[in-house]
């Protein structure tokens, strides 16, 4: 702010690219392998490991490239496990809860930004407020209000609190889904809502046939931060999830490991399975990742 | 004109009805609740009976609560400083919008997209001190075997390298965004006025960069104070092992419920939880307004 007045042609002159540049950028790409391969390297181990018998997954010197290669961990692991009830818990409740969240957190966006009514503005911070309420906070109560009302004892508690737009983990809330789709919104040209208004469409034509076309690369980051939140959670399942048969993958590999701590390679096998669809997705839909990991943080 | 913004205020009601519901049901009513509990003693087989303030001054002459508190904080300073630096620096470092640094970048943000629990298997195998790759570096560097995850003035460290590992990505992701979106004449505008790279970083594009340092403290301080799923996967069957080093204040408030059955103290820690990160938001949205203006 304070050297705004600089003439132009100074500014030009200045933006001839230096040596010093050009050396830097040895050193960066240098630097950067190196600490690319050491955040990298953890996942490497977890897959090579997950090739090895239980005696060479421990083995020193360690070797990252097993040999030979034992895919018949994979079969183990899932006999090992109930891996199959755990999968399928999984997936109930991730669809679900994707579905439930857009379903409540698209027409709360369009609430929060569109329409115009009195209040919007102290009711979003309610929004904002809950983007950033910790979860641990409210854990025991909810616990306790769910055991009241008789939902102890099935999916019901991880089920239930995405269709009236709660999240019960505190990776990705549907708080912050509504907050980045209000966002997107907002910043759409009203013009288009008014020419809409004007062919006598209603408030959900609106919605539906004009602005969500528009939205899709929001709904997809939304989407895919739900779907990985949800896969990913492990407190809400721990707390209100008490039997075997209704874990989810987290639980079970969790419950897995402080039982059977020695088979070592089978835990591998069965975490890089668990891990594999989020892989697989982060390779596919990369942008959307960040996207949601920088938030509503830059705007 | 008066009908129609009528209209649309019953709309607007309609369309948040469900989200309405789920605010009073699963945030408004728990947080009362917890209120009104932390006021009783009861477990999982009685009903509430009114004690007062007991519970809290019970809880501040518990030395393992206060240990907790302090975990908790100790992790909270360390942590959040190591990820603001190390998520700058490799910003800073790979910036640039080449092929090969953005390559860099994906993977430094990967291990965000790892389950905490899948984190807790594979770094509880690194950190290892026997046959874990971390102590096995080490020793060829001539360092002896550190029991990361055993010994109880290591295993916050071993902790936090578990959880950075999976933090740092993001907090790049959002300083390379902004770096970014810096205004490419105030950068001009220094070198020309002859400052060095470390001057100009320091003295124009950190203050420039303040609000979203302040979002990166506050996400990061939150994070920590709600601790949980890291520290409970490292060591399940004795929570905060070894020796309560790693009892963070989250892990503690599920111990008072699920392992002594005191809810009414649960209820207790968990109000005061409530109370410190809502002042710790209530600051950063103040903070944020006026860096706004």
């Amino acid at each position: 702010m304070r050297m705004k007045s600089i003439p132009q042609t100074e500014v030009l002159r200045a933006r001839k690219p230096s040596v010093n540049k050009r050396v830097g950028s040895g050193v960066r790409v240098t630097l950067g392998a190196f600490i690319a391969t050491a955040f990298l390297l953890p996942i490497l181990w977890m897959v090579s490991g997950s090739f090895k018998d239980s005696q060479s997954v421990t083995a020193i010197p360690p070797k990252l490239i097993p040999n030979p290669f034992h895919f018949s961990n994979y079969v183990d692991a899932v006999k090992y496990i109930a891996f199959g009830t755990y999968l399928r818990n999984s997936v109930i409740v991730t669809v679900f809860t994707i579905f439930a969240t857009l379903l409540v957190c698209i027409p709360s966006a369009y609430a929060f930004s569109i329409l115009r009514w009195r209040g919007k503005s102290a009711a979003f911070s309610v929004v904002l407020f809950g983007m950033m309420l910790p979860f641990p906070a409210v854990m025991i109560p909810m616990y306790l209000l769910f055991k009241k009302m008789g939902m102890i004892g099935n999916l019901s508690p991880l089920l239930v609190p995405p269709l009236v737009g709660q999240f019960v983990t505190p990776a990705f809330s549907s708080a912050l889904a509504i907050f980045l789709l209000r966002q997107f919104l907002s910043q759409l040209p009203y013009e288009l809502v008014e020419a809409a208004k004007i062919d006598g469409a209603g408030s959900l034509r609106i919605l539906v046939q004009i602005l969500l076309p528009l939205a899709k690369p929001v709904l997809t980051t939304i989407t895919i931060m739900t779907a990985l939140s949800s896969w990913t959670a492990f407190v809400g399942p721990l707390i209100f999830i008490n039997s075997d048969s209704l874990s989810t993958l987290s639980l079970g590999l969790q419950q897995y490991q402080s039982q059977h701590f020695t088979a070592y390679n089978l835990l591998l096998a069965a975490s890089t399975l668990y891990v594999l669809p989020v892989l697989i997705l982060f390779l596919v839909g990369q942008k959307y990742f960040t996207a949601g990991a920088t938030r509503g943080a830059v705007k | 004109m008066q009908g129609k913004k009528f209209d649309e205020r019953k709309q607007a009601m309609l369309y948040l009805g469900p989200w309405g519901i789920g605010v009073v049901w699963l945030v408004l009513i728990p947080s009362f609740l917890a209120l009104f509990w932390s006021f009783t003693q009861f477990n999982l087989f009685t009903s509430p009976k009114w004690v007062g303030l007991e519970n809290y001054t019970e809880l501040f002459n518990d030395p393992v609560f206060l240990k907790s508190i302090r975990n908790t904080l100790s992790m909270t300073l360390i942590g959040v400083v190591a990820g603001l630096v190390m998520g700058l620096g490799t910003a800073v470092l790979l910036q640039k919008d080449t092929a090969s640094l953005r390559f860099f970048r994906s993977m430094i943000f990967l291990p965000a997209i790892v389950p905490p629990v899948t984190t807790g298997i594979v770094w509880t195998f690194i950190l290892n001190p026997n046959y874990g790759l971390l102590d096995i570096f080490l020793k060829h560097l001539g360092i002896a075997p550190i029991g990361w995850l055993s010994d109880p003035n290591f295993a916050k460290y071993g902790l936090l390298i578990m959880v950075l590992w999976g933090g740092v990505g993001q907090i790049m992701m959002t300083f390379v965004a902004s770096l970014n979106s810096l205004p490419e004449e105030v950068l001009e505008a220094a070198s020309l006025d002859g400052a060095g790279r470390i001057r100009t970083f320091i003295s124009v594009i950190l203050p420039l960069m303040r609000p979203i340092l302040l979002y990166n403290v506050v996400i990061a301080t939150l994070f920590y104070l709600q601790f949980f799923e890291q520290a409970f996967v490292v060591s399940p069957t004795d929570l905060g092992a070894p020796a309560r080093s790693t009892l963070t204040y989250a892990l503690y408030i599920y111990q008072q419920a699920f392992t002594f059955l005191k809810m009414g103290s649960a209820a207790a820690m968990s109000v005061l939880l409530l109370i410190v990160s809502s002042t710790v938001i209530g600051i950063f949205f103040s903070i944020n307004k006026r860096l706004e203006k």
